[in-house]
């Protein structure tokens, strides 16, 4: 009977936890016009550019693209992720985007004031790499491969902007292979 | 915001870690049951999948701008989501390998169930751990 009662208090905390913690995800961006053309991080600024699958020009354009312009439904499915994004996002940089699928969930993002130099390792191994004619860092942290683990491409374009992938395991599968293969698939439209 | 998903991250890692408690004590329930509470844990890894995808970003410098207070905060923040103790990205790291672990039990002791004692009629299913850990 004790442990009829604690498995049912552990679902009702579970399921009360769950409820309690869905919510609308925030982030402080700075008061217009104290700032320079590279400072914010406000996923519904103005876009520039929409690349259709093509190449952008220019630095200046990927710092106006939208992040979920950079992997569109045709491209997203190959790599077992949703054809739409499930959110547009910031998080702290220029452009986010979201795409989930069954085995991994990936977000990729534009920063416009750090290039790969400014890659933190937060405890995890950096590995100086390439994507495509790109030059990329990988990030791994302890923790790669299984349920939860996430690992971090950063794709590099100039010294102050780069593009970052990040993948996370649902439940079983290798984030790394997976980050690498959206890189490979933005890598070719980036200047 | 991020106390906010820590707190409730904290919670759901006790309360996965007490189940995976319950299951390594061992426990008999419907099959129906079992059926519902393994759904209900791998929509749980699905949901905690996707905040940790965008929580992980929290784990660069945040593009805050360049104001005396941005440029203060921007070096703590990565070390706030990614503290190996208390950081958010680590406990739903945790979380999601609890519920990897609930999922494996349940699946196996429904397979194990329908190996065995499905065809004697038995109603219920004895939810155990099978991974020996």
């Amino acid at each position: 009977v004790k442990r009829f009662t604690a498995l049912a208090s552990t679902l009702a905390v579970l399921v009360t936890v769950a409820a309690c913690s869905s919510g609308t995800q925030g982030f402080p961006t700075p008061t217009p016009g104290t700032t320079s053309s590279a400072d914010g991080g406000d996923s519904t600024a103005s876009s520039g550019t929409t690349t259709a699958g093509g190449k952008i020009a220019s630095a200046d354009q990927l710092a106006n693209t939208q992040a979920c312009d950079l992997l569109p439904a045709s491209e997203s499915s190959t790599v077992g992720l949703s054809a739409s994004p499930s959110s547009h996002l910031a998080e702290g940089a220029k452009s986010g985007c979201q795409w989930d699928g069954d085995n991994f969930s990936v977000v990729v993002v534009i920063r416009t004031d750090v290039g790969l130099a400014g890659v933190l390792a937060n405890g995890g191994t950096i590995v100086n790499t390439n994507v495509g004619s790109h030059q990329a860092k990988k990030l791994a942290t302890g923790y790669s491969s299984g349920a939860g683990g996430t690992c971090l491409y950063a794709i590099g374009v100039t010294d102050s902007l780069r593009v970052d992938v990040t993948s996370t395991v649902v439940a079983s599968g290798d984030a790394c292979q997976e980050s690498l293969a959206v890189a490979q698939l933005i890598e070719p439209k980036l200047p | 915001m991020l106390d906010v998903i820590g707190g409730g991250a904290s919670g759901m890692l006790t309360a996965a870690t007490q189940l995976n408690d319950a299951i390594s004590g061992g426990f008999s329930m419907n099959y129906e049951g079992v059926q519902a509470l393994l759904t209900y844990t791998k929509n749980l890894q699905q949901a905690v999948a996707r905040a940790l995808a965008s929580q992980a970003t929290l784990s660069q410098t945040p593009q805050l701008g360049a104001t005396p207070a941005a440029n203060t905060f921007k070096p703590y923040l990565p070390t706030i989501a990614t503290d190996s103790s208390q950081g958010l990205i680590p406990v739903l790291q945790k979380l999601a390998q609890q519920l990897e672990q609930s999922a494996t039990n349940l699946q196996n002791s429904l397979n194990a169930y329908e190996r065995a004692d499905k065809g004697n009629r038995s109603s219920m299913v004895n939810v155990q751990n099978t991974l020996y850990v």
